[in-house]
Formats: C-alpha cells, structure tokens, sequence
C-alpha cells in the first residue's frame, strides 16, 4: 500500500520549567492509518498529542502538516487545520445545551444579527449526533442530565462533525463502556479508511494490538520505537515499554517491608466518589502505594483520606495524639514565652474523618495530584505557603511572630534545599520539583505523623524526585504513616512496603515489597 | 515598559498643568469668599459664578468655588477646603450639617450664609412641647441667614400657574414634586395651584400629589404610575424639576402629548414653549446672591441694618415666571444676561443698599430690592 | 525539646544530585543590584512614592498652606473616618470580599446615634450602639453571602438598600433636621484632633497585629489568593471570612461616630458615597480588590491619607472645580497603571 506522510514532527521537545516531557521526538504519521500511542504515565503520550492539537506550546523542534510548518496558536485553530483531539479529562462544559457544547466557539455561524438561531442549530447538533448513532441524545437538553460516558460521546460527535484529517482519542475509551468502545473503533475505521489519520493513546494494549495499524513506544519522552502491525506482540511491546535501566539508589535499596503494628490510618468498607468498598489499613512506618489508572478511582482514595470526599458508606478513621487542652495550650504558650521547654505527652486517639477539619485535627498531611491549585497559594511567598498550616503550632497566645514564622521556615527550606532566591519568593516562581518541596515542609514541619501524598512527583525533575525518595524513606524509618498515590509504576515499585491496586473504584490486587516485582506483573491489573 | 512610560508622561503632564494653573492664581490681600455648590455646570451654577465674577468687577472680592458631594460629610470637607485657603466668609447653596458648618467658620472667624432656601432659627420638638427651640449655633454672629425662595410667597407661582394651566383649557392635571421633608414650598404650591384651579374652573380635576427622590429612575416611575393610573391625563405640574426630570421621563413613555407646567429653567425652554410646555421658572439666581453678599460685606465692615429683627434671617429672592415666548425674552434680557450690569441688580443698586456705603440703607429696602419681579426689573433698567 | 525540633528538619542524607548552582557567591554591590532591588520593591516605591509625589506637589502648588495648623487639622478631621474604615474593610477585601455597604451603613449608624445621644447624653452608648450596629449588618452581609453562596457585592448591596432606606425614612418622617441637640458632649470625637490622631494610631495597630501576627489576617489572605488550598492548609474558610466581617463592622461603627460627630446632623445622603472613598483609597495605596497575600495594612493607611490629600490639595491649591475631577482622575489611573499590573508570565503544567 502506498502511504502518504501526513504529520511528521522533527526534534520536537517540551519542557515543563526544568522537566523534560518531551524529548527530541521525531515520527511520522500517515494517511489511512491509525497510529497507537503506547508508554507509561508520564512517557509524553499526552504532551505530544497536546502540542499537535494545540493545547500546549512547543519548546523546540518543529511539527510538518503536509511538510509545511505547523505551530498551532491555540485549540481552534488546531481545528481549523481540521486536527480534532479528545481529551482524557472532561471535555464538555457544565450548564451549557448539548449543542451549545458542540459549537462551542462557534456560535457565530449560527448568528444573524448577534443573535444565535437556536433552532438551526439544535437542528445542525442533531445531525452531528446522528451521524455517529447518538439520537438518544437530544440536542436542547441541558449536558448536566448525562452521564460522563454520554458526554464523552457528545465530545466524540463534536470531533466528527468538524470531519477531520486527524483524529486524536487520548485515553478516552477507559471512560466508556464497551459499546462506546465498539462505537469509537468503528469511527476510527471509517476514518482511516476514508484516508484520514487516527492517533490513539490508551493503556489497554490488547485494545491497540486490535485497532492500531502501527504502534509507537515512547519512553521517558523519547521515542523507542515504532513497530508494524505485521510485528505485533504482546510481550515485546511490554518489553519495550518498561525497558527502563533504573540508575543507582535511585529509590529505596531495601526489601524490608516490615512496620509496626500500631494502625495509623484505617479506611473501612468505604463507598465515596468512584470508590466501592475499599479497605487499607496503613501502619506506623510504613509505605503504601495506591496504584491504577488515572481513571480508575486512584485519587479518590487520597481524597477520602483527607476528609475530602462525603461517604457514602464505611468509615475512615485516623489514630493520632489527643489535642492539646485549653489549659495546655495556655501552659504551651506561656512556656513559649519564658522560653521553657513545654512537653505534654498525648494518648493516641482514634478520629473520625469526615471532613477536611478532621483530617487537620488528626494531624493528617495531604498534597494534591493539582498541587498548584489545591495545595499552594501560588502568589504567596515560599515563607507564607510554609507556615499556613502550621499557625496554631506557631503562635503565642494567638499572636504569631514573624521572628518564629522565620526560623520554622528557614528549617524547612535548608532542610529541603529549596531552591529560591529568598524566603519572601512568591512560590509561583519556583520550579516545579521545588514547589513541592515547599508542599511537602507544609506538613513535615507541621509534624504531620499521616501523610498522603497524590502523584507527588509529577511535574519533578529526577534530581528532585531522588532527594525526595530519600526523605520519604527517611520519615518512614521515623515511623512516619505514608500513603503514595501514583501513576507511575516504577515510583511504586521502588518505593513502598505495600501496593495496591485500584481499578474500577475497587482494590484489584495487593503486592507485598519483593525484589522480583515487575512492572509486568502489575501491568495486567491495572488494565 | 509602554505603560511605564505613559506613566511617567502622565505625572509631567500633571505637574507641569498644576504649576501653570497655579502660577496663573497670583495670591493676593483681597477679601475671599467661598461658594459651595453641588456643581457650576449646569445653570444654576454657571449663573451663580456668572454674578460672583461681576461682583469681583465692582467690588475688592476674589470669590473661590467648591463642587460638593450632597451627603454632609463631603459638604463638610467643603467646608473645610474653603476654611483652609483662608476665606473670609462662605456662601453655601444648601442647609447641610448647618450646625457643624456654623461652629466651624466660628472658629475660623469666617461668615457664613445660606444661599438657596431659607433657614430657621428655632425648631419644634416635640420632646420641648413644640416650644421654639433655639437651634445649636444659630444665633452666632458669624451665621447670616438664608435666603427665602419664591419673594417669600410661594403661592403666586401656584396662582400663576393654575391662570396658565386655566387659559390653556386643562381639565386633568398630575402633579409630580420632590419629597415634601426635602421640598416644602412644593406642597404649597400644589395646594394653591389646586385651589386656585377649581375656583376658575370647577370642572377641572387635579390628581394627588406623588413625590420622588432625586433619581431619574425614581422618577420615571413616578411618571409611569400616573401614566398608568390616569391614562387620560393633560398635563402635569412638574414641581420636581419639571425640565431636568419629567420631561425625559414623558417623552421615554411615548407621551409628549402631555403638557407640562414647570418649575425649573434650562437652555430647552426656548424650543419646548412652542410644544408642550406650558410655564416655565426658576429662581432669580443674582437676586440671591446679592441679598447675601451685602449682609457679607456689610458684616465684614461691621455694620448692620438697624431694623433688620433678631430671629428675621432671611433675605428674598424672586421667582421669574416664563408663559409666553414674549416671557422669555424678557427673561433672557434681565435675568440672565451675559453683562451683568444689564441684569437684575447693578452693582450701584447693590452698594445703594449696603449700610458700607449707604447709612441709610434698610433690611427693607434689600428685600425689596432683591425680590423685585421681572416687571419691576424690566422698568428700573428702562429708567 | 532538642530532639523535638530535629525531627522537624528531614534533610536528606545524601543527595546524588547536587543543587551546587543555589548558593549564590557574595558579591559587590552593583547598579544593577541596585535596579534589581528597586524592581522587586516596585510596589512598595510606587505607593510611597505616589505619596511623596503628592505631598510634594501640594506644598509647592499651596504655598505651603497645605501644612497650616488650619489644614492639618482638616486633615486629620477627613482622613480620621476614612481609614479607620479602610483598616477594616481591608479584611474583607484581603479575604476575596466586596463591600459597598459601607457608606449606607454609616448613615444608618449616625442615625442612631443622634437619636441615643439625644435620648441619653451619654457618648460610650453612641459609641456602642454604632459598634453593635455595624457589626449586625456585616454578620448579615457576610453571612448571607456565605449561607447563601451569593457574591459578597451583591449581600452588601442588599445591606447598602436597606440601611439607607432606614436612613430616608427616618429623615422623611420629620421636618426639622436630625441633629445632635447638644453637639459638645462628641466634641472629643469632632474637635480633639489629638484624641483622632491616637485613635487612628491604635486602631491600625490593633489592625496591624490582627492581619499580619495572627491566624486570622493570615488564613484570610490565603483566602483571597486560593481558597481551595487555603481550606486544605487548615483555614476554616467560612469561620474566617465571618470574623473578617466582624473586625471590619467593629471598625465601621467606631469611624462613624467620628463621621457624625464631624457633622452633626443627619441628611439622606449621609455617608454615601463613603463606600467608593474606600475602595479608592486603597487602590491608592496599591491594594489589589482581588485580595491575597499581597494585600498590607498600609494601603488602608497612605491610601487614605493620599486619598485625602489629593483633594483638599487640589482645592486648595486653587484648582478650579471644573479640572479637579479630571485631575483626580489623571493621577488615579497613573498609580492603577503603575501598582495594579498583572505578570502575563504563567507557566505552562503538564496535564
């Protein structure tokens, strides 16, 4: 069959502040195929796929359409190129029509005279919705009143009716059930068949060995290799997916998965978010991971830990030193100010968490996978960002001295080696690996003895992600209760006593810290 | 760097304009005197400062001007402005705080004096048994009085406009006005203009009476209501404002069928008297100044009229009433002329009546002088 | 203890990767360190500067008069009410709030006032009844808008119509002016410009500690910035942004008793227009309405007195009435331009 090039990117590099997600990538996509995207979390799947579409700038290196250069402003004027791209995420937005939400951005060719011809394009929504078998979907209704795979298939619908050259599907068909699945690989059929040009990311590799006419492999940003479909096979894909040369004591060098046996955190039978009856107990000084697709309910487990998410059914409870009294916060303030050692040994107390405030009550320290959103006030200086949480520990009789914030904050940036030019640097100006380890002296300083920590190196260069691997090892030897919830496998391996796996909202498979574990073994229950 | 640079081009823009202007106001030994308005822009306050500049021609007075906000903590700060660059006395459109600005040119040692509208010396509280009550401050010698509006007898206007409304045929009027606690003379003029009306003409029906507050929406309300109420209605007695606030409010409801009898004066007047309006008026602003700068002048010379009373505080302003084209002229030519010397009081007219220059001026004689009708001015300036 | 500490500090035991690059060597000072100081400061050289600026220009352009005892006693009388309401409101405006209440909410307590201080010549009763008043409209502003989820301006709003409907019906109801019967028992309030100096003092003090050493003017900043993250780093978000309510009604009321007591008696109109005097100050004094972290006590305090200054040194410096408004205007939008400029450097995330 003769192939004609379509989309060739040359050198083609992003980077996020210091962290290389991208490296150097050069493929080419053709006409007529459908073209799989394969590689762990974080191997640039998405990043690629994003500058293509338009949603992320290019660092370096360049993307050819047709051989002439490509460089996207923006996501619609991807679309004017005709590239349409399905997000991971949500892709619609809430209390708009289904319509609305299909001409998003482009209300104007329904317009006469500024106002919009709801009629013509409800009309117009309902051939798009048509013309991929979604009548059930009824253009006028509100796009709250579906479920999430519906909305998936109206972002499908809108992709289609724009009649692309090339269609990217990033990690969609996880959300959809197996008809909506069917429904996408037959359009990518018709769509390759018609001579246009599919790239399709996803993790489900049985998925991409049926669908994709060619596979690429990308690894740590770079590109590994491209295989045929004539080569196709199983456990060489794996293989090169994970051939990943892991260098020195890059995580933890020990087996030793032991802990103690007082319990820190338990959740119990619990029904939340995406969660169905999920049960962990975590031990003082120990290491859990929570492992899974992004979409599989992984981060609602750190959610539910930190009071964050209403259950439904179960309980969370956390076991953590009884509070201060009044009198003993008195006593604590006044030895504060006579500079005398104030030492009030608490009892261990369960708490019940419910709520955010709980989980603080219970000294329980969380950082968010969207750390810049959730976890940082990202104006605010790296001193401010510090002592946030630890204010009621800081203050003397209510009144906190800039004298102490100074020295607690100073503690942490020596003692992580934040990179910054002073205290007083807004924290939105630091590069991501250190961002989080001003996230991370929020709670080591706070002595949070429970901490949870979602994806806590995304957006890390290795350089800080090392540093961090050692303090976690560290604070686990303290007998420090950590739960690491994370996308990348590796990090898992390397780093806790136990792994869990979650899928579907469920704990598929337990892994007890062992030398022989591979990321192969784990793969398949992930997916 | 663009904005910065706008910035910095900005700030020479403004100190240079600041120094010239200020260059431009050579400080001198003359006598000030403050006028505070809620602005100088509209005619009121372009006729005001019109006649503070013949006066500064004739006399050895430099007057200084302060827009004020209407709430009476900004008229204070007026206040206090004015006190700051040394005036002699302060002439304020409006009775706001009067207590608060008395103490205070008090201690200042300036005059002050009511320009627009007159004031009481004594309240009726009911807590005192509605016994005159002294009014804290009142009866300071720095405190000059007021200025009744109306030559002091509102109900001509109400005579004079139920003749108009008479002569054009009107049979049912709406009349609109400002709150009475703000307004009274309003309430007054509805009641003659009511009764005057049905003495000429029984058959005539005149609506209650509705008020608003000093919004344009507030007003367009109102308007809608009667609308609404009295579809059939003729005419309306505008007593709030009739051209700045009801006449946009009828013309907004598609109504410019409905006549209007007005109290109020602006540049409109001249092409509206051949439509819909009836009558048109507005308080002879020369007449009130002139009546408080001779109690100014004559005070800061210290002299006074020897018959003026104790509680009798304020002075007389006519009311000039436009019902014809013919009016209007007149109105033009007298009462607000471009030359002051061709107006309502010259300055020789005003010396006459000062005690400074004329022992034997009277308290009498400036009112009379200062509430003369547009006939009576129209005869002196023929003499 | 010692141990205690140690605990706290987890340096890592031996980093492969050295971060070497992050000491920065001592050097000389430069120009250009000289430039890269002025460039961090810019904010702060902006609003000192803005009011140095204004002082300066004032005492020339008056002749001096603007540091008569007759006009610094002006001053003082004009900026006393207006910052001891800024120094509140600043809470709720660090906190992500808006407040256009304020000048409706000083008439009503002015109302009040005159009739206690009529009723019982005692001036701690005004004092408390305008505190108490105060302090009741901005629980209901902040806690409606808080129960009810509604935008903090559109509860003030609903506060602002009430209050001065209050106002005007009270004022309608009579033909004789509501004033003070017997205006010396405030004379401390109205007069004593020693007592409004350290009234002023003590309040931003008390202010001062209150938004930048405690838990509340901390956790509020945070607020205004992230709320979200505020709220995982331990802020009981709405407990905070009540009390930023309170603080800023305490303050309200204790401004207009000297608010009053400067006039006297009360109008419709008294203390409209208040609201937008606030909210100018402190943009003046560099304050960004977003709130935040960045957000100081001293725009409440050289924003008011630069507020103040401007217009009584245009009045005085013989402006005419017509330019002044353009003027104000003029210089309004330079110290916006210069203090209030957004970065446009965000940086890209990785999804």
């Amino acid at each position: 069959m003769e192939k004609t090039l379509f989309i060739q990117t040359v050198g083609l590099t992003k980077k996020f502040g210091d962290v290389v997600a991208v490296d150097n990538v050069d493929m080419d996509v053709f006409k007529g195929e459908i073209r799989g995207l394969i590689g762990e979390n974080g191997s640039g799947k998405s990043t690629i796929s994003s500058m293509i579409s338009g949603i992320h700038s290019i660092t370096s290196g360049k993307i050819l359409l047709d051989g002439k250069e490509f460089r996207p402003s923006g996501a619609l004027d991807a679309r004017n190129h005709k590239i349409s791209m399905i997000v991971q995420e949500m892709g619609t937005i809430d209390n708009l029509t289904v319509a609305e939400n299909i001409f998003l951005g482009e209300e104007g060719k329904f317009g006469k005279a500024g106002f919009v011809n709801r009629v013509k394009m409800n009309a117009e929504a309902a051939k798009a919705l048509a013309a991929i078998g979604l009548q059930r979907i009824k253009p006028d209704d509100n796009i709250n009143a579906y479920s999430f795979e519906d909305r998936k298939l109206v972002e499908i619908a809108r992709a289609v009716y724009y009649d692309p050259e090339l269609f990217i599907v990033d990690e969609t068909t996880t959300a959809l059930s197996q008809d909506g699945r069917e429904l996408i690989h037959s359009l990518m059929r018709e769509m390759r068949d018609a001579g246009k040009a599919v790239l399709f990311i996803s993790h489900d590799l049985p998925e991409l060995m049926e669908t994709c006419d060619a596979l690429t492999v990308l690894r740590d940003g770079k590109l590994i290799a491209t295989i045929e479909r004539k080569d196709f096979d199983e456990d060489k894909i794996k293989q090169t997916m994970v051939g990943r040369v892991i260098e020195g004591n890059y995580y933890r060098s020990d087996y030793d998965y032991s802990c103690s046996d007082e319990v820190r955190l338990e959740v119990k039978d619990v029904e939340a978010g995406m969660l169905k009856g999920v049960n962990i107990t975590v031990h003082a000084g120990e290491i859990v991971g929570i492992g899974g697709l992004s979409g599989g309910g992984m981060h609602d487990v750190g959610k539910v830990m930190f009071g964050m998410l209403k259950l439904k059914k179960g309980e969370v409870t956390a076991y953590a030193p009884a509070r201060y009294t009044f009198k003993e916060r008195m006593q604590k303030s006044l030895s504060a100010l006579t500079k005398k050692p104030f030492d009030a040994e608490k009892p261990i107390v369960p708490y019940n968490i419910r709520s955010i405030k709980n989980a603080l009550r219970a000294n329980i320290g969380y950082i968010s996978k969207d750390r810049d959103k959730e976890t940082l006030i990202l104006q605010a200086s790296i001193k401010d960002n510090l002592t946030l949480s630890a204010l009621d520990e800081l203050s003397v009789c209510g009144i906190i001295t800039p004298r102490a914030e100074k020295k607690f904050a100073k503690e942490q940036v020596d003692g992580l080696r934040i990179k910054c030019s002073s205290m007083r640097q807004p924290v939105k100006e630091l590069s991501g690996g250190n961002k989080q380890k001003v996230s991370f002296g929020k709670w080591i300083g706070k002595d949070s003895k429970i901490l949870v920590f979602d994806s806590p190196t995304r957006g890390v260069d290795v350089g800080v992600k090392t540093t961090m691997y050692q303090l976690l090892y560290r604070l686990k030897q303290e007998g420090y209760a950590i739960v690491i919830i994370s996308e990348e496998l590796p990090e898992l391996i390397g780093m806790s006593d136990r792994m869990l796996i979650v899928k579907d909202g469920e704990i598929k498979k337990e892994f007890t810290r062992s030398p022989q574990l591979k990321e192969s073994d784990i793969i398949g229950y992930m997916i | 760097m663009k904005k910065r640079i706008i910035g910095i081009m900005l700030i020479v823009a403004l100190v240079v304009s600041l120094a010239v202007t200020v260059a431009a106001c050579n400080n001198t030994q003359k006598t000030k005197i403050g006028v505070m308005l809620y602005n100088f822009t509209d005619i009121q306050g372009t006729e005001i400062k019109s006649y503070c500049e013949y006066l500064e021609d004739n006399f050895d007075v430099e007057f200084v001007y302060e827009a004020v906000g209407s709430n009476d903590e900004a008229h204070i700060s007026g206040l206090q402005n004015l006190l700051s660059q040394g005036c002699n006395a302060v002439i304020s459109g409006y009775d706001t705080a009067l207590s608060r600005s008395i103490a205070m040119c008090e201690e200042a040692g300036a005059y002050y004096a009511v320009l627009l509208g007159e004031v009481s010396k004594y309240e009726y509280l009911e807590e005192n048994g509605y016994q005159p009550t002294l009014v804290e401050g009142m009866d300071s010698k720095y405190f000059l009085g007021g200025v009744t509006q109306f030559g002091g007898n509102p109900e001509t206007v109400g005579v004079a406009y139920a003749q108009a409304a008479y002569n054009a045929g009107l049979k049912k009027i709406g009349a609109i006005s400002f709150p009475e606690f703000t307004f009274k003379d309003g309430k007054t003029i509805y009641d003659t203009f009511k009764a005057e009306l049905a003495k000429l003409d029984p058959t005539a029906e005149v609506y209650e009476l509705q008020t608003f507050m000093y919004t344009q929406e507030l007003c367009e309300a109102e308007v809608t209501k009667l609308l609404t109420n009295h579809p059939d209605v003729e005419a309306v007695l505008g007593l709030g404002s009739g051209l700045d606030y009801i006449y946009p409010a009828l013309q907004n409801n598609n109504r410019s069928d409905v006549k209007l009898l007005a109290l109020g004066y602006n540049n409109t007047v001249e092409s509206l008297l051949s439509g819909s309006l009836l009558t048109a008026g507005t308080n002879n602003y020369t007449q009130c100044v002139a009546s408080v700068f001779v109690r100014i002048w004559d005070a800061m010379n210290g002299k006074s009229f020897a018959d003026q009373g104790e509680d009798d505080i304020n002075g007389v302003a006519g009311y000039p009433i436009i019902t014809s084209q013919a009016e209007l002229e007149d109105f033009k030519t007298y009462i607000i002329p471009a030359d002051k010397s061709n107006g309502s009081i010259t300055a020789e007219e005003l010396k006459n009546a000062m005690v400074t220059y004329n022992e034997n001026a009277t308290w009498a004689g400036l009112n009379e002088l200062t509430g003369r009708t547009l006939e009576e001015i129209k005869e002196a300036r023929a003499a | 203890m010692k141990t205690e500490k140690e605990k706290r500090v987890m340096v890592p035991a031996e980093a492969p990767v050295e971060e070497t690059s992050e000491t920065p060597k001592k050097r000389k000072i430069s120009g250009a360190d000289v430039w890269q100081f002025a460039k961090s400061q810019k904010n702060s050289l902006i609003r000192y500067g803005a009011f140095v600026l204004v002082l300066i220009v004032f005492a020339i352009t008056t002749g001096g008069k603007l540091f008569s005892t007759y006009n610094l006693k002006t001053i003082v009388s004009q900026v006393t009410p207006l910052l001891i309401m800024s120094a509140g409101l600043i809470f709720v405006f660090a906190h992500g709030g808006m407040d256009i209440s304020v000048g409706a909410v000083v008439g009503l307590c002015s109302l009040l006032s005159v009739y206690v201080l009529n009723d019982t010549g005692s001036v701690f009763l005004v004092l408390l009844t305008c505190i108490a008043v105060a302090v009741a409209c901005y629980v209901i502003n902040g806690g409606s808008s808080i129960l009810f989820k509604i935008m903090s301006t559109i509860s003030s709003l609903a506060i602002m119509f009430a209050a001065r409907g209050i106002v005007t019906y009270n004022v309608s109801r009579t033909d004789e002016t509501i004033r003070f019967t017997n205006s010396s028992l405030v004379k401390m309030f109205s007069d004593n410009y020693g007592f409004m100096v350290a009234s002023c003092v003590i309040i931003v003090l008390i202010c001062k500690v209150l938004f930048d050493y405690t838990k509340l003017g901390k956790q509020a900043k945070a607020i205004g910035d992230n709320p979200l993250g505020a709220a995982q780093s331990g802020a009981n978000v709405n407990l905070i942004k009540m009390l930023c309510y309170i603080v800023a009604g305490v303050c309200v009321g204790i401004a207009s008793v000297f608010a009053i007591a400067r006039v006297g008696s009360v109008s419709e109109n008294m203390g409209s227009g208040r609201e937008m005097d606030v909210l100018i100050a402190l943009i003046l004094g560099g304050m960004s309405l977003s709130g935040g972290t960045k957000s100081k006590l001293s725009a409440a305090v050289i924003g008011s007195i630069t507020y103040v200054l401007l217009s009584n040194g245009l009045s005085i410096s013989g402006v005419p009435t017509n330019y002044i408004s353009l003027v104000k205007g003029i210089l309004f939008l330079v110290i916006v331009l210069l203090t209030l400029r957004q970065s446009k450097n965000i940086r890209e995330l990785p999804r």
